[in-house]
């Protein structure tokens, strides 16, 4: 072995280099070949286009739920038919004030988004702004209760402003559901003050909860 | 042979060369291998192994150095083994498992060239009771703009995924060259590609630090907003990039708008876009690169099977029925695990699915396929016969 490395010392650099560019500018040659950028060619006919069926919110009674999901709806949540929105269902939940009277509303809303829609920890961080509380650097610092949706698991957060904040800062609890099988992620929102969201914290956990999937809802 | 020849070719037959070559090889393997963990499977094999260079990360400061390719070091791989053989050929019996072996070595180093050139792997996902009539490259997306007018066929003109990146605009200036050509209907201005995305619905972006940045003034851009995240790496679940990106279309100088072009869009029903121009409306879209094919599967059935109480997949199964006018072909076909449809040089795997009436077919077209399996074959019998040779010679010497 130690002969063959000896005679095969590398004496001719120069033509070494003469051949591995000679042999890199064949491949540079054979890697150039691609693909016109812009191409036009006929197609077979594709299906007519459908305009998207309005985003807002769903309408109905009931479960009010679009064709393949359905839902309890709790008692006195009214169907929202405000604001257009990419949100399929939109409640008012109005709270009861200590004295009897029907006081502010919260709202809540369902929505399906395509993938991650844009990150569980950017999601976090985006609602922690928005109640006026610092973002978390890892989502484990984010305390989050498990529920189950339809056999699936699934999280709670709660986002209340810190004491001392400007009050007038809404209350916000999220129940997020990411799907493997659709690849999307399903957002259960609920907005308010702070004492309607609280009323009805319960109430939006049973909704939530009472979520399946592939079921039409009752006509 | 000419001993001019073989003294040019000496410096590249050296076994120097080799050892450093699979030195270089070692790394670049150990290299690509951990970069799976940061970066996308795909784009892995092509910045490190179907590449004639790269900037290899060393893992300090971010500091990266340049480093060969995989093609570069198949190549002189190549070349030095041919080159030994050149200066150093002898015809013997003794040599015979060495020449097999290196015969079964230039076999695998030719087939991963054939299979990086020329290898397809593409997806075609169909819905139960529907049909398709195209795959899929679910790692480049391409803008679509339909003309659906003709009665009989749709006129498409498609820009590539890498001119999208080429032509984006500066994000400090703004400023980027415009895509012109004679096919396409207007100037498409890419003010900002994303190559994954995540799409915000209207009450996130009910933020207003997000309102102020929706560039998007028509059609979907008007209720979601893209935001641009990192891509999926090899060890993610979901290890697929959906790209989105914000085109201006301008038509002599006028704007027909700015829009949100999204992988993400089918989940908000058509992902198409309608534009109008002078009363005609073609059909905007980002989808995934399409290749055409002259036949169609229609999906009859598709069964996703669990083990009874658990969520474990006990089978999929596509039935489908396979129609090529041209051939006047016309059968049904089953296809799962480890049974595949084989059919114009293209092989349909099952894949995936998508909900439960999705099914998702692998595509693969590998001119290639079969040389690993020779190569390794010629390789084994090489070496049978070398060792064989040897265990000859050394029982002979024991013998004496």
């Amino acid at each position: 072995m130690k002969t063959h490395l000896t005679a095969d010392r590398l004496d001719h650099p120069t033509q070494l280099s003469v051949w591995v560019v000679a042999c890199l500018s064949l491949v540079c040659v054979f890697s150039g070949c691609e693909e016109e950028a812009v191409r036009s060619y006929q197609a077979p006919k594709s299906p007519a286009y459908t305009p998207p069926a309005p985003m807002g919110p769903v309408t109905g009674s009931g479960s009010a739920a679009p064709s393949d999901i359905n839902w309890d709806l709790p008692e006195g949540w009214q169907t929202s038919t405000t604001g257009l929105s990419m949100a399929m269902a939109i409640f008012d939940v109005v709270g009861n004030s200590a004295e009897g009277e029907v006081g502010e509303a919260a709202r809540v809303t369902v929505t399906e988004l395509s993938g991650e829609a844009g990150g569980f920890l950017g999601n976090v961080n985006r609602w922690r702004g928005q109640v006026g509380l610092a973002p978390v650097e890892k989502i484990e610092l984010q305390p989050i209760s498990p529920v189950q949706i339809d056999g699936h698991p699934a999280g709670l957060i709660d986002l209340a402003a810190a004491p001392g904040v400007t009050p007038g800062i809404p209350r916000m609890l999220v129940v997020l559901l990411p799907r493997i099988e659709t690849n999307s992620t399903w957002f259960f929102k609920m907005t308010g003050p702070d004492d309607v969201v609280s009323q009805h914290k319960q109430n939006f956990i049973g909704f939530v909860e009472s979520v399946r999937f592939g079921e039409a809802a009752d006509e | 042979m000419n001993s001019g020849i073989k003294k040019a070719l000496a410096p590249l037959a050296s076994l120097r060369l080799t050892v450093l070559l699979f030195t270089l090889a070692m790394i670049l393997i150990f290299v690509g291998t951990v970069a799976q963990k940061y970066e996308g499977n795909w784009t892995v094999v092509d910045t490190y192994f179907r590449s004639l260079w790269l900037w290899m990360p060393i893992g300090i400061a971010g500091i990266k150095v340049p480093f060969v390719g995989g093609y570069s070091l198949c190549i002189l791989m190549l070349v030095n083994l041919l080159a030994a053989h050149t200066v150093r050929f002898k015809l013997s019996w003794k040599r015979a498992g060495i020449l097999l072996t290196h015969a079964g070595l230039i076999l695998l180093l030719t087939g991963e060239l054939v299979t990086g050139l020329f290898a397809v792997e593409w997806q075609m996902p169909i819905d139960e009771g529907s049909y398709a009539n195209y795959a899929e490259d679910i790692r480049e997306a391409e803008f679509a703009i339909i003309d659906p007018s003709p009665t009989d066929h749709d006129g498409v003109v498609v820009i590539a995924q890498a001119m999208l990146e080429s032509h984006q605009a500066d994000p400090q200036t703004g400023k980027g060259l415009p895509i012109i050509d004679p096919a396409l209907p207007f100037e498409v201005r890419v003010l900002q590609w994303m190559p994954n995305s995540g799409l915000l619905g209207l009450q996130q972006i009910n933020d207003p630090a997000l309102t102020q940045k929706n560039p998007a003034t028509e059609g979907l851009g008007a209720m979601a907003l893209a935001v641009d995240i990192p891509r999926a790496t090899g060890v993610d679940t979901s290890n697929m990039d959906a790209p989105s990106a914000y085109v201006q279309l301008t038509r002599k100088g006028e704007s027909l708008g700015t829009w949100l072009v999204s992988l993400h869009a089918e989940l908000m029903g058509d992902p198409r876009q309608p534009v109008t121009i002078d009363d005609k409306t073609y059909l905007i879209e980002l989808r995934y690169r399409r290749d055409y094919k002259p036949y169609t599967l229609h999906l009859i059935d598709f069964r996703h099977d669990k083990f009874v109480g658990t969520e474990v997949a006990r089978n999929f199964s596509s039935d489908v029925r396979l129609v090529d006018t041209e051939n006047n072909v016309d059968r049904p076909v089953k296809i799962y695990m480890n049974h595949p449809l084989r059919y114009r040089g293209e092989t349909f795997y099952q894949s995936g699915f998508f909900g439960e009436s999705r099914t998702i077919l692998q595509v693969v077209r590998n001119p290639g396929w079969l040389m690993p399996y020779a190569a390794c074959a010629l390789v084994s019998l090489g070496l049978i016969v070398h060792f064989g040779v040897m265990l000859k010679t050394f029982v002979g010497r024991v013998r004496r």
